[in-house]
């Protein structure tokens, strides 16, 4: 596993370790992180900047279309934050959907990534905070593959801020086109997998069963294993999910209880060793009659996204996901930070010996990457 | 056991075995046969348009080679003849053998990320085609193979003019077209899958460049034990809607060529069409299609066109009691009870409302018969004629009496001169016109009932048909409510029957949750539009003399043709809310309707929204307005 012995920090550990690593004369920084309307987008950098990071910033605006006011206005508010933390920063718009509705959002942050320069800098941090799953996803493995290729900057960070409450309060208008994450189609539409047998791992989540029934419909899975989380910090989480899901695991995706899956919600390598020791399992079953193909849909909370991020990129495993085409939020700002929760997870770099395991290929060259 | 109504059953049933009882005949009569017997349908591309669970799906995968094959083995076993007899008249069968080799090709996202890369139209449009074709062989010999045809049984004829092409598609074999196919697939994919595209210098596109096989194809023969059979390849697009408007526009063309010998069609909902295409082409006895109007080149089919609306309700009632019986079927606690027509638990008599309820209703007519000087026996001549209009029908209820009362009075009132302060007011004087009970009063008179007393109104199967819009999908959704909720009375050991009162509400709750639960593009400013007309349409409907055919019949705007047709051009945006409305079946347009002499276009709600907002099932009826109306609407957001 290439990223089971993963450096991570929870908590107040992550200020420790921003002072002791970024903080260093000889490091480099460039973030990239979100500038939208999460209440969560300045504080990663707020982290870095009170460490003494030196940093560059790109802050990657998502526009989608007719947001509604009050999210415009904390979007501009924490962009104003951001750009006054952030000496030497730049604002990246990335379209989510194009004129015809149709998702874009990822290819055009891997185009806008593709095309600053990575050479002056030893470090790139990644915040997911305020930043799309269709947007993340596809900006991680671009880093990711870089690194893989022997390319510039040396060092990836994952960051994410983790509240599960906010999650909760942010509602997700969803599109009505299921698909797979630019980069995460994981070979599923080629004849070659069309005998596989396809498990469907879908993040329950409170509110999104709209959502997820579309996903359900789109991938038609043989079998479906809900990931749920536990331990979480409403111990009666899965009851609750349950309790919402009760038609869909009864009836329409026939879901048989002993096919739970149970994954930490503040620990993303619970999910990630999780995922990977399932895969293995059927790969091995599997294999004599047309194979196994996972699929993930990770709708929930970003510290288990990030889990599942990890596992996609490491076997190609393909990411079905129903981008939002808007969002609304049923509370005001956060009243402070007593809920967040810092996570850090180094991804790529000098910490780990060389070589390292291999990231099961995408279909992309690795010249495209220069 | 689950209840196959929740999701559409014909989605996920994966076996064909499973899948066909679920498969009811009655669409292909309705929308394919005429064009089979025209000799179109499979001789030209077949553009068929449908919205969102029309069916399209589930006849794209009727038509797979494999799902024949299976229909046929099963015939005398379970009862497939309708179908099988169907699928004879359409074409697809003769002599109790497929003659078509139909393959379907899902036209997911992937084929609409060719549009983004940074190549030439026609570079993009080179890989989209070879991915397709090579999909579609794939898709042709899958289709065989799972019916047990091995790869070396399987070989094509090809064009006499296309013999320099074979061999880029690999040769005449079924093992060297498949090899080829994958082949070609897999180096596409490539392409299309990776983080970045490929710089325009590194693709090796000749071998796509060169792979043609619908130029070449003529037909394709399987030989088993000497025997050879010859089938005509049918591919069928789905979901062509996820394509780029002008990568859709390409495709067409590309597909529309006359010298092509394979049958093709192209499933797609309305998004892929512009606004003007959906706004003015809806109704097929209408020639002038922009976008789709080369006639010559194209057989369009809508799956829900405007003709002959009365026989389509007609035959929508029918097929969805049949869709319900075999859903019905699937279920064990119903099966075993013998219950297999949702008709035997949904209660078609209505109950009246409470005592208190009827008193209150009861002095609210007194009192504007003593306030406006209404006669004693003026009032006994109209209930005379309302006992015998009710007794007629054969439903006899003293609310519904009382109501209809209330608006034979508004309408008397209407109709004689106003009293002065000395006339006798017990003078009865005669009306200008003679009132009279219909079938239209009786239902606006049932519509303010529910609005003021919250009598039933939605209940019986004819009302849960109606109430789908002629969409399977939607009949499905309402229909699972009442399902689930007799299903839980027979697990407590109860009768399964549902009252009216309990019908209603459960599908004027279920009715809720669609409308708030619609998700598709602009479906905020549909929602804006939906609610103007329906709150109009309410306040009409509630009028006390219930005008407008019987008072309950407003569900709809009607605009003049000429003004309507002047959207596209002119409203950029309002076309494109009406478009989304009407493709998402949120509106009906009823176009070149004449009232008045003159022609409209009604915009009319669907019966999910009139369930939702308490609005007649009855159509026709429609409040005039102008584009300014819809506008104003639209400002609101």
């Amino acid at each position: 596993m290439r990223w089971d012995q993963c450096i991570a920090h929870f908590g107040q550990e992550v200020a420790e370790f921003a002072q002791d690593y970024f903080a260093a004369e000889n490091r480099k920084i460039l973030l990239i992180a979100g500038a939208g309307f999460d209440p969560r987008s300045t504080l990663v950098a707020q982290c870095l900047v009170d460490a003494g990071t030196a940093l560059d910033a790109v802050l990657i605006k998502e526009i989608r279309p007719k947001p509604r006011q009050n999210l415009r206005d904390l979007a501009e508010g924490n962009k104003s934050d951001l750009e006054e933390l952030l000496q030497n920063s730049k604002v990246i718009e990335i379209e989510i959907f194009g004129t015809d509705n149709a998702v874009v959002g990822g290819r055009n942050a891997v185009k806008a990534l593709h095309d600053l320069n990575y050479g002056d800098f030893t470090d790139v941090v990644v915040d997911i905070s305020a930043l799309s799953i269709g947007t993340s996803f596809p900006a991680i493995r671009y880093l990711t593959e870089r690194i893989d290729a022997g390319l510039k900057p040396g060092n990836l960070h994952v960051f994410v801020t983790h509240n599960p409450s906010l999650d909760t309060a942010i509602t997700h208008i969803p599109s009505d086109a299921p698909g797979y994450i630019h980069g995460f189609r994981g070979g599923t539409s080629l004849d070659s997998s069309s005998k596989a047998a396809k498990l469907w791992l879908p993040q329950l989540v409170p509110g999104r069963r709209p959502a997820l029934n579309a996903l359900h419909s789109y991938v038609e899975p043989h079998d479906t294993c809900p990931i749920v989380p536990f331990p979480a910090a409403n111990p009666r989480q899965v009851d609750i999910l349950a309790e919402e899901y009760i038609v869909e695991l009864e009836s329409a995706w026939s879901v048989d209880t002993r096919n739970l899956v149970y994954a930490d919600e503040s620990n993303p390598l619970d999910l990630y060793r999780t995922i990977l020791s399932l895969h293995e399992l059927r790969q091995r079953v599997f294999q004599d009659i047309g194979g196994s193909l996972m699929v993930l849909s990770p709708l929930g909370s970003k510290i288990m996204a990030i889990g599942a991020l990890l596992a996609a990129m490491e076997r190609n495993l393909p990411v079905a996901y129903l981008e939002a085409i808007g969002y609304d939020m049923v509370i005001g700002p956060m009243q402070g930070d007593a809920e967040q929760k810092l996570v850090h997870l180094w991804l790529e770099g000098d910490a780990y010996p060389q070589p390292r395991p291999k990231l099961k290929s995408n279909g992309s060259t690795k010249n495209d990457l220069k | 056991m689950a209840n196959p109504f929740e999701k559409r059953a014909s989605e996920y049933r994966r076996d064909d075995e499973a899948f066909l009882p679920l498969v009811t005949p009655d669409p292909l009569i309705t929308f394919f046969k005429k064009h089979a017997d025209d000799g179109k349908l499979y001789d030209q591309l077949s553009v068929i348009i449908g919205a969102p669970g029309s069916g399209k799906t589930t006849i794209a995968r009727l038509y797979q080679y494999s799902t024949l094959k299976t229909l046929l083995r099963h015939e005398s076993q379970i009862n497939f003849k309708p179908l099988v007899d169907t699928l004879t008249q359409c074409g697809a069968i003769k002599d109790r053998q497929p003659i078509l080799l139909g393959g379907r090709v899902p036209l997911e996202s992937e084929y609409r990320d060719f549009w983004e890369f940074p190549y030439p139209d026609d570079l993009k449009c080179k890989l989209m085609f070879a991915l397709i074709q090579s999909r579609t062989i794939l898709s042709w010999i899958s289709n065989l193979t799972n019916t047990g045809v091995e790869l070396d049984q399987i070989s094509i004829v090809p064009r006499g003019d296309a013999v320099a092409a074979l061999a880029a598609i690999g040769g005449i074999g079924g093992r060297d077209l498949f090899h080829k196919a994958r082949a070609i697939e897999e180096q596409i994919y490539s392409i299309s899958a990776a983080l970045l595209p490929p710089a325009i210098g590194d693709i090796d596109d000749e071998a796509a460049a060169a792979y043609h096989p619908f130029d070449v194809i003529e037909h394709f023969e399987i030989t088993v034990d000497g025997n050879t059979k010859v089938l005509r390849p049918l591919v069928i697009f789905d979901d062509a809607h996820n394509l780029h408007p002008e990568q859709f526009t390409a495709f067409r063309e590309w597909l529309a060529r006359r010298e092509l010998k394979i049958s093709r069609w192209v499933l797609t909902r309305m998004d892929a069409l512009s606004p003007e295409d959906v706004l003015l082409a809806q109704s097929e006895g209408n020639t002038t299609r922009p976008g789709l109007k080369d006639a010559r080149e194209l057989n369009v089919i809508w799956m829900q066109s405007q003709d002959d609306r009365f026989g389509k309700r007609k035959a929508f009632r029918k097929m969805a009691k049949g869709m319900a019986t075999r859903y019905l079927r699937q279920m064990d606690v119903f099966s075993r009870r013998g219950i297999s027509d949702l008709a035997d638990f949904i209660g078609t008599q209505p109950d009246m409302i409470s005592p208190s309820k009827l008193e209150t209703l009861a002095g609210s007519i007194d009192t504007i018969q003593q306030k406006n000087g209404i006669s004693d026996k003026r009032r006994k001549t109209l209930e005379a004629q309302i006992s015998e209009y009710l007794s007629g029908t054969g439903h006899e209820s003293k609310d519904v009496a009382l109501a209809i009362l209330s608006i034979l009075f508004h309408r008397y009132l209407n109709r004689v001169p106003q009293k002065g302060l000395f006339d006798d007011q017990e003078d009865d004087v005669e009306p200008n016109r003679p009132l009279t009970v219909d079938g239209g009063i009786a239902d606006g008179a049932k519509v303010r009932l529910l609005h003021d007393f919250d009598r039933p109104y939605y209940y019986n199967i004819d009302a849960l048909c109606d109430a789908s819009s002629e969409n399977a999908e939607q009949f499905l959704h309402l229909a699972s409510t009442l399902v689930t909720q007799a299903e839980t009375q027979l697990i407590r050991e109860k009768p399964a029957s549902l009252s009216s009162r309990d019908q209603n509400r459960l599908l004027r709750k279920k009715a809720g949750e669609i409308y708030r639960g619609w998700d598709f593009p602009h479906n905020r400013e549909v929602k804006l539009l939906a609610e103007g007309i329906a709150k109009q349409c309410v306040a009409k409907s509630l009028e006390g003399n219930a005008s407008l055919g019987g008072g309950a019949g407003a569900g709809a705007f009607g605009i003049l043709q000429e003004e309507f047709d002047q959207i596209p051009k002119k409203y950029e945006e309002l076309a494109r809310v009406l478009k989304f409305g009407a493709a998402y079946n949120a509106f009906v347009l009823v176009q070149n309707h004449s009232t008045k002499n003159r022609m409209w276009c009604q915009i009319e709600l669907c019966g999910v929204l009139r369930v939702h907002f308490g609005l007649s099932q009855t159509r026709g009826g429609f409040l005039e307005r102008k584009t300014d109306d819809l506008l104003s609407l639209l400002k609101q957001n």
